[in-house]
């Protein structure tokens, strides 16, 4: 049950943190729990969440939690420039 | 009246077959094959991504591309639930129980090959049915009112549950929970029913949430189990192409799924979600073998698949003869012709004969991109397969939460996917079918709505509709399709005694 409760601490923070570091967070962990390595974890996490955020927020044009708690587009506001860009 | 028909398929062709058009169905059929295989945007949703592009287009570029796109939708919900498990769409709920198996046995090509034949094959049915039926069908489909809606709702729930998994009761238990499901929310007379006193509650308890947390979380759930109580999984070769005696086997799965969809696709309402269903019901019903249904049965994907590319073609009828949009899907679409300046309905055919010809062309032509890129694309999508499931398993929940939360962008949606999840889990648990819920769901409001209805038309008298010839029809279809499986039981019972 362990992967649900990750799952409902991810929903949680979805909108508390944004897209970007609910999810790094998420792909981390999950992947650690999966008795995977440190490196391995964290290299992958970075990996998944940059994947599919650019899919789906470029891509797609996909509206994202940017994050209440943690603003995503105060952080990189570049991210919102290049999407500006693109459409 | 076959020259004229064929006099105006000619002139059609004549104008998609043009180098600009053809890249615009071609662009269509593989933007909405990568959109359908995401969860959550389904096929409307991919049609409303597409209108900002059309709109630089001209017009008849644009509704080339829709059509394209919609049939390309259609073809790729199938493949992340053949692969992954992950329905996207009601549609394709039906490929998760067969087709995942076929790749959990080394056999994904040869499903998603079968879903790809399947779809040609039956989109061309469809299309044909489209050009020589189309306005007798649509006067037909007018003839459906509420009581005739309420059986053919009521077929389809007994049909499926009659047939889905290994008991009947279980199968019933689970499609009463799908329908307690459909009334939570704001019912037809606008009382607001269960729903707690969450606002968030008054449209009801979101498809998708459901779906995703019964069929993807609950396998990601399994599948973490698995691996940390270090289940040695075997690495399974899969093939990447299907064998010529396998679409030989289920060539007729694929004609019926073709006519079942065309003939359910035109009725306003009904949709592929039931088409499918229906049709997997049905060869699972006259097949030799039922049992070995939900255990990677080919025809189990050859029959639905079909039906659901078929029902996308066969909603176009209502839409274009009519002016009537029988799903959300074509009614993003008839919006779509009104910022084109095009008017649906039945002048449309006197009228703009180009627009109507040339969509059913398109139709055809985008059918062939289908199958031209997606059977070259097959080995790519089972590539899915050989990443490591410790990797597979977040990607798949966060495409998950993604699809869920761009539809409402509500957090409380992705609570009650995790919430499925847990249920979704158990029920496989304890060998409960998990399709029936969805069908509950799916179906449950659509049937209290033509219940009520049935029940003002008729002035509180329910035995009144056994005077409609259709709605006798469906019962009769219901009755035998519930009593099917004790006869052939109580055969092979009698059988395995004379043995």
């Amino acid at each position: 049950m362990a992967p649900i409760f990750l799952t409902i601490v991810f929903a949680y923070l979805f909108e508390i943190i944004g897209f970007l570091f609910s999810s790094l967070i998420y792909s981390f962990l999950f992947i650690l729990y999966l008795k995977k390595s440190l490196r391995y974890s964290l290299l992958f996490s970075f990996i998944i969440t940059i994947s599919i955020f650019i899919i789906f927020f470029y891509g797609l044009n996909f509206r994202m939690p940017m994050g209440e708690l943690v603003d995503t587009d105060k952080l990189f506001p570049f991210l919102e420039d290049i999407k500006k860009m693109i459409y | 009246m076959f020259d004229t028909i064929f006099v105006n398929l000619i002139d059609g062709f004549r104008i998609i077959l043009q180098v600009k058009y053809l890249v615009y169905a071609l662009g269509g059929a593989f933007l909405g094959t990568v959109v359908g295989v995401l969860p959550g945007i389904g096929s409307a949703g991919a049609l409303a991504m597409m209108l900002p592009i059309i709109l630089v287009l001209d017009p008849l570029g644009s509704v080339f591309m829709l059509a394209a796109t919609y049939t390309g939708v259609m073809y790729g919900g199938s493949t992340a639930s053949i692969l992954l498990r992950v329905p996207g769409d009601t549609s394709a709920v039906i490929a998760c129980l067969d087709g995942h198996e076929m790749a959990k046995q080394g056999n994904a090509g040869a499903a998603l090959c079968i879903a790809a034949i399947g779809s040609f094959i039956a989109g061309t049915i469809a299309v044909v049915g489209l050009m020589i039926l189309g306005p007798f069908v649509a006067d037909l489909a007018l003839k459906f009112s509420a009581p005739e809606y309420l059986a053919l709702y009521i077929f389809a729930i007994t049909a499926v549950c009659s047939l889905v998994g290994s008991s009947m009761v279980k199968a019933l238990l689970a499609m009463v929970f799908g329908l307690m499901l459909s009334t939570i929310g704001e019912d037809f007379m606008g009382v607001k029913r269960f729903t707690l006193g969450i606002t968030e509650f008054w449209d009801g308890v979101q498809f998708l949430s459901v779906t995703l947390g019964l069929f993807a979380i609950s396998e990601v759930i399994i599948n973490s189990e698995s691996i940390i109580s270090n289940k040695k999984k075997v690495v399974l070769k899969h093939k990447v192409f299907i064998k010529l005696k396998e679409i030989i086997y289920s060539f007729w799965s694929i004609i019926r799924g073709g006519f079942i969809g065309f003939i359910i696709g035109v009725l306003p309402g009904a949709g592929a979600g039931i088409a499918s269903f229906v049709s997997y019901s049905v060869e699972r019903q006259i097949s030799k073998n039922p049992e070995n249904f939900g255990k990677g049965e080919i025809k189990g994907v050859a029959g639905p698949e079909s039906a659901n590319n078929a029902a996308s073609a066969g909603a176009f009828v209502p839409m274009l003869a009519l002016g009537v949009p029988g799903s959300a899907t074509t009614a993003v679409m008839l919006g779509a012709f009104l910022m084109l300046d095009i008017q649906a309905g039945p002048m449309l055919f006197i009228e703009r004969p180009d627009v109507v010809w040339g969509l059913v062309a398109a139709l055809y032509i985008g059918n062939i991109f289908l199958l031209i890129l997606n059977l070259p694309l097959i080995g790519l999508f089972i590539k899915i397969l050989y990443i490591p499931m410790a990797l597979l398993l977040p990607i798949i929940t966060i495409i998950c939460m993604l699809g869920i939360y761009s539809s409402d962008q509500l957090t409380l949606s992705l609570y009650l996917m995790c919430i499925f999840g847990i249920i979704g889990y158990f029920m496989r648990s304890c060998d409960y079918p998990l399709a029936p819920v969805i069908l509950g769901v799916v179906l449950g409001t659509r049937m209290e709505e033509s219940f009520r209805q049935t029940m003002i038309m008729n002035q509180g008298n329910f035995f009144q509709i056994f005077d409609r010839p259709i709605v006798l029809i469906f019962f009769g279809l219901a009755i035998i399709s519930i009593i099917i499986p004790f006869v052939f039981n109580k055969i092979k019972l009698n059988a395995s005694d004379i043995d």
